[in-house]
C-alpha cells in the first residue's frame, strides 16, 4: 500500500539544489503533506491536554463521583457534564487519554518485538526455521483479528490483579489488553520485517559484516534492521491507531479495562445507553478518540510518503 | 506492468465474484416452516370459530416482542434460557401455570390437588392428579396423563443430553399414567416444591417416533420446530437470528386466543431494542436498564411494567480463612461495611426509585420475615465497629489495617453492565469513605460462575465481595443450597455451589428441614429463622430488588405479565382492530 | 505449473492443522462451556457431569481434538456414566464432514452456518459494491486532483470514517436516520432486522433495511480502499504509456477512464478478491447493532456461550477458504503473468 506522491514539481525543485541527505528529504516531503502536519498538529494539542490537564485535576478527581449531580450538561464547573455516577466528564476524558494512549502505544510496542524479532530471524536464517515461523504467522495471519481479540481478552481477564506504577495505580486489566492487542496485531510488521530482511541479507554490507567476522545477532540488530526501520516506522504508527480503536472495541465487548479506570474506549461504552439524552457523555471521549485516531493516521500517511523508499531512491 | 494481462486477471476475478454471488443467492434459505399445518380452523372448530371463520378479511391481529437474546431451543428440557422459557409459555403448558400473583392457574390438570381433594397423600409422597379431558394438542390429539409419563421417561434417558434432571432425579420415584387421564407421581422423600414439576409436557406421539429410531430426541426436528403444542398459540415459523411467528391455535382448551399472531423479533443488542420500542417497532420489550425510564416515560404508547422475578442484587462475601480476607471473618466488619453503603441513595439516584432494598433473600415471598429491618446506612456506627474490630488506619494511608494487614477488599461482578459498574464505583467510594478500600476486578458473565474445576474465579476464592444478582433455586419455591457445608466448594467437591466458606452449625440444620417440610406454616416458621440467622451474621446482603422491567405497548389489552410464566395469560392478550 | 499447484496444496495442509490446533486449545481455554447451561443459575453437579459425559467434555483436550478432528464412531463411549464404554459413538469428525452439533442449539453446526452465510454475504458484498464504487470515485478524484481543495477534503472525511469506531458509527446513524427521521417525520429507515415482519421478504424490503448496516461498513472501510487507488492512480499516471496517451491528444475521459482507471482499478479487485473469504466472518458489531441474522453474529454469540463447536466452524471455514483463495490469487498470477515462475 506504498503511496508515491512524487510529482514532476518536487523533482525540478530538488533538482536546482544540491543533494539533501535522506533524512532532510524525508523531512521536505513530510512538511509538504498538509494533513500529515495538520495531524501532527492535532496530536501535540491532544498530547498537551492530557499532560497540561493532568497537572490540574488529579486521578481521584477524575473517579470523583457524585450522585447529585449525576448525568449533568456541560455547566462551568464541569465544562464537558458529568457521566452517570457523577463523575467530571473533563477529568476523565484527560485520564482516559491517558490510559487509551498507553494502551495504543504499549500493544504496538509488543507487537513490535514479536513482529519484528519473528520477521527478522525468519528473514535472516531463511530456510526451515523461516517456513515453520512463516507458516505460523500466516496461521495466526489467517483468523481475523476480533475472533483473537475475543478469545484471548476472555481467556486472561481477570487474571492480574492491581499494580502501582509511577506512583498511579493500574488495573491489571490494562496489562491484559495491551497483550491481547499486541498479540493479535503483530504479523503484519513479521512479514513486513521478513521481507525487509530477505532483501537485504544478501547486500554487500552484510556480507562484509559477516566477513568480518560478526556474529549474527549484531547483522541482525546493529546492521539490517537499521536499515528497515522506515517501513516498520510506518506500519507501527498506523497501528497505533488502530489499537487505540481496538481499545475501543474490547471495551464496547464488555471485555475492556476495569473501574474505576477511565479509558477513552469504557467512557464511550458507558455512554451507550444515553446517546440521545446525554450527549456529552459520548460526544467528548467520542471526539477525542476520533481525533486521536485521525491524527495519527494522517501522520503515519504523511511518514509513508516520506519516508517510501522508492521514493528516496529516485529523490535522493 | 505488464499491462495486456491485466483485463484477463480482472475478468477472471469478476467471475469469481459472480459465483460467489450466485452461491448467495442460491444459499438454501433454512425455514423451518410448519411441515405439519394445523388443521384448518373450520374443519374441526366448534361452533363458535365457525361463525368468526367468515370475517377473515380484517387485518390480523398481531402483536411484536423483542428479545434480545436468541432461544436456543424451544424444547422446556433442553434449554435454561429465560428467553426460552417465556417463548415457551406461548405454545406449550404444563399441569398448571402461575399467575402475576404466583398463584396456580390450572391448565391440563382438571383441579390441583390438595389433601382436601385427595390430590396430596398424607406422607406427602404421592401426588395424583386428575387431567382435564377436553384438552387437545393442536393437531386434535387428546393431552393424556400417557403424554406426562413419556416426558418423564425422556427426562431421565440416558440417550437425552437434557439440561437437567433436577428434581425428578432426585425426588421422583415413578410416574404413572392410572389411566388415560389421571397421572401419579410417586415421591422418594417429602418434596417442598412438588407444584414446579410438569410445567411443561412433550407430545408422546410426535417425539416417541424419533426417540425408538434415534435413541435421542436431542436432534428431534420438534425441539427447532415444535409445530405440535398445546398452548393458546401455535409454531408456525423461526428465521434463525430473526424471528420466531406463533399463531393463534384453534384447539386450545380455552378456545381460540384473541390475537392471530405474535412475533418474537431478535434484537441482540439492547440499545437496538430501545430503538425498536421509540420508532414503535415492537410492542413488547424486555430487560430494559432503569436508565430507560426517561425514555420510555416520555413515550405516549408504551409504559414500564416491573414484575418480580425472584431475583435480587446480592453480595456475598468470601468467609473461608484461607481464601478470603481475614477481616471478613469478623461479624463487626462485615455489619460495618453494610452500613457504610447508602442502598437508598443508589436506588434513588442511580435506578430512578424503581428498586427496594431487599431484607432477606426471598424478599415480597411468604417465605419472607416481614419483621427484619434491613442494616440502615449509617457510616459513624460502621466507623465504630471497625475500630472496634481492631482495624483502624495506623500508617495514615487513609485505608484501615491490622497487624500489618491493610482493609483493602477484591470487590468482583460481571463485567460490561454500565449499571452494575457504576454502582460499583459509588459503593468503593463510600467505602472509602470509612476507611475501606477495595480493588475491582469483574469477569465476563460466562467466566465468573465457572466452577472449581474449571478455575471459576468466585468458585476458587478470588474475591472478597462477590455481586450479582442472585435468587431462588426453584423459585418461586424458596430451597436454595447456597449455605449448606455439604456443598462447600473444594477440591473433593469441585462442583459444590457454596463459594462463600459458610458453614454455620446453627443454620445448617435449619436449610436442610426446611427442604423436606411440605407443611407451609412450618416450612415459614423454619425460613424466619434461617433468614434471622443470615441478616445478623451478614452472610448475604441485599443491595437492591432486581424484577424485570418490561416496556410494553399500551394498545395490547388484558396482559398480565407473570413473574415466573411470563405470558401465562397470553389467550387473553387483544389489540384493538 | 501442475507440481506447483500440488506443493501449494500440500503445503496448505500442515498449515491449516496448525491453525485448527492452535484455536481449539484456544477455544477451550476461553471459557466453560457449561456454564451457561444454568441459565440465570449455577448448573447442579449431577447435570454438569452427565452434560460433561455426554458431550464429551469430560475427556482430556488431545482426545476431544481428535474426536473433533476424524470422530468418536471407532472408539466406545460412556453413556450411561459408570465408567465402561457401552456404545459407539456417533460422530464422523470434521475430515469426514461432520462439524459438530452445537453445544446450546443441539443441532449441527454446518446447518446453523449454513443459515447465516447467505445473509452475510448479502450484507458484505453489497457493502463491497459499495465502498469499491465510492472509493474509485474518491481515489480517481483526489489522484487527478492531487492537493486541490476537494482532495484534502475528501480524504479527511474518508480518514474520518476510518477513525471512528463502528458501534459508534453504527448507532448514530440509526438514531439520526431511523428513530429521529421518523419522529421528525421524514421518510425514514427502520432500526433493526431483515424485513419487516408483517411485510415478508421482498426485495424492497431487504434493500430498505440493508441500506444503514451497509452505510456504516462502507463509511468505515472507504478510507482504506480509497488511498489506495490514489496511490495506484498517481503511479499510473506518470507512466509513459498515459503521457503518451496526453501527448496524442486523446480526449481527457478516454486516458482516464479506458487507460488509467482500468489500470489502478485492478489491484483493487484483486485485493476485494483477497478479502472475499474474511467477508464470510461478516461484521460482528454492525450485524450485532442491527440485528442482521449474518455469520458475524453468530461468532458473537458463540463466543458468549463457549459454543466450541460453532466456533471452530466458523473459524475452520473462514481459515480454510482464506488458504485456498491465497493459492487461487498466486496461481492466477501465475497464469496470466509470464514473468512469474514459481517453479
Amino acid at each position: 500500500m506504498a503511496t508515491t506522491e512524487v510529482t514532476w514539481e518536487v523533482f525540478e525543485e530538488q533538482a536546482e539544489r544540491p543533494p539533501l541527505t535522506p533524512a532532510q528529504v524525508a523531512w521536505r516531503r513530510f512538511r509538504r503533506h498538509k494533513m500529515a502536519l495538520a495531524g501532527a498538529g492535532i496530536l501535540i494539542a491532544i498530547f498537551l491536554y492530557i499532560f497540561i490537564g493532568s497537572l490540574v485535576f488529579s486521578e481521584a478527581d477524575a473517579n470523583y463521583n457524585d450522585l447529585s449531580v449525576r448525568l449533568s450538561p456541560p455547566s462551568w464547573e464541569h465544562p464537558f457534564g458529568t457521566d452517570t455516577t457523577g463523575r467530571d466528564i473533563l477529568a476523565r476524558t484527560i485520564y482516559g487519554g491517558q490510559i487509551s494512549i498507553i494502551v495504543g502505544v504499549l500493544a504496538v510496542v509488543v507487537s513490535l518485538i514479536v513482529g519484528t524479532l519473528i520477521g527478522a530471524i525468519a528473514g535472516y536464517y531463511g530456510g526451515v526455521v523461516d517456513s515453520i515461523l512463516m507458516r505460523f504467522t500466516e496461521a495466526v495471519f489467517n483468523i481475523p483479528q476480533l475472533f483473537l481479540l475475543i478469545i484471548l481478552a476472555k481467556m486472561f481477564g481477570g487474571k492480574i490483579p492491581t499494580f502501582q506504577f509511577l506512583g498511579r495505580s493500574f488495573s491489571g486489566s490494562v496489562i491484559v489488553i495491551i497483550g491481547v492487542i499486541g498479540l493479535t496485531s503483530w504479523m503484519y510488521l513479521a512479514r513486513i520485517v521478513r521481507a525487509n530482511f530477505l532483501a537485504l541479507r544478501e547486500q554487500e554490507f552484510v556480507t562484509a559484516a559477516r566477513c568480518a567476522g560478526a556474529r549474527n545477532t549484531t547483522i541482525i540488530f546493529e546492521h539490517i534492521l537499521p536499515n528497515s526501520i522506515a517501513p516498520i516506522v510506518v506500519a507501527a504508527t498506523l497501528d497505533v491507531a488502530s489499537a487505540i480503536l481496538s481499545e475501543a472495541y474490547v471495551s464496547f465487548l464488555g471485555l475492556g479495562v476495569q473501574p474505576p479506570t477511565a479509558t477513552w474506549g469504557n467512557m464511550l461504552d458507558q455512554a451507550y445507553h444515553h446517546l440521545e439524552t446525554e450527549p456529552w457523555m459520548w460526544f467528548f471521549p467520542g471526539m477525542l478518540i476520533l481525533l486521536t485516531v485521525l491524527g495519527i493516521n494522517f501522520l503515519g500517511d504523511g511518514l509513508r510518503d516520506a519516508l517510501d523508499p522508492r521514493a528516496l531512491a529516485e529523490t535522493g | 506492468m505488464g499491462e495486456s494481462i491485466r483485463p484477463r486477471l480482472y475478468g477472471v476475478l469478476s467471475i469469481l465474484a459472480v459465483i460467489v454471488l450466485l452461491l448467495a443467492a442460491c444459499a438454501p434459505k433454512a425455514t423451518p416452516t410448519a411441515t405439519e399445518a394445523p388443521p384448518e380452523a373450520a374443519t374441526e372448530a366448534p361452533t363458535e370459530a365457525a361463525t368468526e371463520a367468515p370475517t377473515e378479511a380484517a387485518a390480523p391481529k398481531s402483536v411484536t416482542i423483542t428479545f434480545f437474546e436468541e432461544p436456543d431451543n424451544l424444547n422446556p428440557w433442553y434449554t435454561q434460557m429465560w428467553f426460552a422459557w417465556v417463548a415457551r409459555d406461548l405454545f406449550l403448558v404444563g399441569l398448571w401455570s402461575h399467575n402475576e400473583n404466583l398463584e396456580m392457574v390450572p391448565e391440563m390438570a382438571a383441579e390441583i390437588p390438595t389433601a382436601e381433594n385427595g390430590g396430596l397423600s398424607e406422607d406427602g409422597l404421592t401426588i395424583t392428579i386428575k387431567l382435564r379431558q377436553d384438552a387437545k394438542w393442536s393437531d386434535g390429539e387428546p393431552v393424556t396423563a400417557h403424554d406426562f409419563v413419556f416426558t418423564y421417561e425422556m427426562i431421565m434417558a440416558d440417550g437425552n443430553s437434557i439440561q437437567t434432571r433436577y428434581p425428578y432425579d432426585t425426588y421422583v420415584e415413578s410416574v404413572t399414567a392410572l389411566d388415560d387421564y389421571t397421572l401419579q407421581i410417586k415421591l422418594t422423600e417429602p418434596y417442598a416444591a412438588w407444584y414446579m414439576m410438569f410445567k411443561d409436557v412433550l407430545p408422546k406421539h410426535i417425539l416417541e417416533p424419533v426417540f425408538e429410531a434415534e435413541g435421542t430426541i436431542d436432534n428431534a426436528e420438534w425441539n427447532r420446530a415444535p409445530t405440535v403444542g398445546n398452548g393458546p398459540f401455535v409454531f408456525k415459523e423461526w428465521q434463525a437470528a430473526s424471528h420466531i411467528v406463533f399463531e393463534a391455535n384453534p384447539n386450545y382448551w380455552r378456545g381460540r386466543p384473541k390475537l392471530d399472531q405474535i412475533f418474537i423479533r431478535i434484537v441482540p443488542d439492547t440499545e437496538a431494542q430501545m430503538a425498536a420500542i421509540q420508532a414503535s417497532d415492537t410492542d413488547i420489550g424486555v430487560f430494559l436498564s432503569a436508565a430507560d425510564k426517561p425514555t420510555i416515560d416520555a413515550l405516549e404508547n408504551f409504559e414500564m411494567v416491573t414484575v418480580p422475578s425472584g431475583y435480587i442484587e446480592s453480595w456475598f462475601f468470601n468467609l473461608d480463612p484461607n481464601t478470603g480476607h481475614p477481616a471478613l471473618q469478623d461479624v463487626r466488619v462485615r455489619q460495618a461495611i453494610v452500613m457504610a453503603v447508602d442502598r437508598q441513595k443508589i436506588i434513588d439516584e442511580l435506578f430512578y426509585g424503581l428498586y427496594k432494598i431487599p431484607r432477606t433473600f426471598w424478599y415480597d415471598t411468604p417465605w419472607e420475615d416481614p419483621s427484619i429491618e434491613p442494616y440502615p446506612y449509617d457510616p459513624q456506627a460502621a466507623a465504630a465497629l471497625l475500630d472496634e474490630a481492631g482495624w483502624t488506619d495506623t500508617n495514615g494511608d487513609g485505608t484501615r489495617d491490622k497487624d500489618g494487614v491493610e482493609l483493602v477488599l477484591r470487590y468482583s461482578t460481571t463485567s460490561g453492565h454500565e449499571l452494575r459498574e457504576a454502582m460499583q464505583v459509588v459503593i468503593q467510594q463510600m467505602l472509602a469513605e470509612v476507611g475501606i478500600g477495595t480493588e475491582i476486578v469483574n469477569y465476563s458473565y460466562d467466566t465468573i460462575w465457572n466452577s472449581y474445576a474449571d478455575e471459576g474465579p468466585i468458585a476458587t476464592g478470588q474475591y472478597d465481595i462477590a455481586q450479582w444478582s442472585d435468587g431462588a433455586y426453584e423459585f418461586p419455591d424458596p430451597n436454595t443450597p447456597y449455605w449448606l457445608c455439604s456443598e462447600r466448594v473444594s477440591e473433593e467437591n469441585p462442583y459444590g455451589t457454596n463459594w462463600y466458606g459458610v458453614c454455620d452449625p446453627e443454620l445448617d440444620p435449619l436449610l436442610q428441614e426446611q427442604a423436606v417440610t411440605a407443611d407451609v406454616e412450618q416450612r415459614i416458621q423454619l425460613y424466619y429463622q434461617i433468614e434471622r440467622i443470615i441478616h445478623e451474621k451478614v452472610y448475604w446482603v441485599g443491595l437492591r430488588t432486581d424484577p424485570d422491567i418490561w416496556a410494553v405497548n399500551t394498545r395490547i389489552q388484558n396482559i398480565r405479565i407473570g413473574p415466573v410464566d411470563c405470558f401465562w395469560n397470553a389467550f387473553e392478550w387483544d389489540v384493538p382492530e | 505449473m501442475g507440481r506447483y499447484i500440488v506443493r501449494r496444496l500440500l503445503q496448505a495442509i500442515p498449515l491449516l492443522l496448525i491453525i485448527s490446533v492452535i484455536l481449539f486449545i484456544l477455544a477451550n481455554e476461553m471459557g466453560d462451556p457449561l456454564a451457561s447451561f444454568g441459565g440465570r443459575r449455577r448448573i447442579r453437579a449431577e447435570d454438569r457431569a452427565r452434560l460433561a459425559r455426554q458431550l464429551g467434555l469430560d475427556r482430556p483436550i488431545l482426545v476431544q481434538y481428535v474426536v473433533w478432528l476424524v470422530g468418536n464412531d471407532w472408539m466406545g463411549v460412556d453413556t450411561d456414566g459408570d465408567g465402561v464404554a457401552d456404545a459407539r459413538g456417533a460422530r464422523r469428525g470434521i475430515l469426514r464432514g461432520d462439524f459438530g452439533t452445537s453445544f446450546t442449539e443441539r443441532r449441527p453446526v454446518l446447518e446453523i452456518i449454513r443459515e447465516r452465510v447467505g445473509n452475510t454475504l448479502l450484507l458484505m458484498l453489497t457493502s463491497e459494491i459499495v465502498i469499491l464504487i465510492f472509493s474509485l470515485a474518491i481515489g480517481i478524484y483526489s489522484a487527478l486532483r492531487q492537493y486541490s481543495t476537494l482532495d484534502y477534503a475528501a480524504t479527511a472525511f474518508s480518514f474520518i470514517g476510518y477513525s471512528m469506531p463502528v458501534f459508534w458509527l453504527a448507532l448514530i446513524l440509526m438514531y439520526i436516520f431511523a428513530v429521529n427521521f421518523k419522529r421528525w417525520g421524514l421518510p425514514y429507515f427502520p432500526t433493526v432486522g431483515m424485513y419487516d415482519l408483517a411485510v415478508g421478504p421482498t426485495v424492497s424490503q431487504i434493500l430498505w433495511h440493508l441500506a444503514l448496516p451497509v452505510a456504516t461498513i462502507s463509511i468505515i472501510s472507504i478510507a482504506g480502499y480509497s488511498r489506495y487507488v490514489r496511490a495506484q492512480m498517481l503511479e499510473v499516471i506518470n507512466q509513459d504509456y498515459i503521457r503518451t496517451a496526453w501527448a496524442k491528444g486523446l480526449p481527457r475521459r478516454t486516458v482516464i477512464l479506458k487507460h488509467a482507471l482500468k489500470n489502478a482499478a485492478l489491484p483493487l479487485v484483486t485485493i476485494l478478491g483477497m478479502d472475499l473469504p474474511l467477508l464470510l466472518s461478516g461484521a460482528v458489531v454492525t450485524e450485532s447493532i442491527f440485528a442482521w441474522p449474518g455469520m458475524g453474529r453468530l461468532f458473537w454469540d458463540a463466543a458468549q456461550d463457549t459454543d466450541i463447536p460453532v466456533l471452530m466452524g466458523i473459524l475452520v471455514i473462514i481459515s480454510t477458504l482464506v488458504v485456498l483463495f491465497q493459492i487461487i490469487t498466486d496461481i492466477t498470477y501465475t497464469f496470466l503473468d509470464p514473468r512469474i515462475r514459481y517453479d
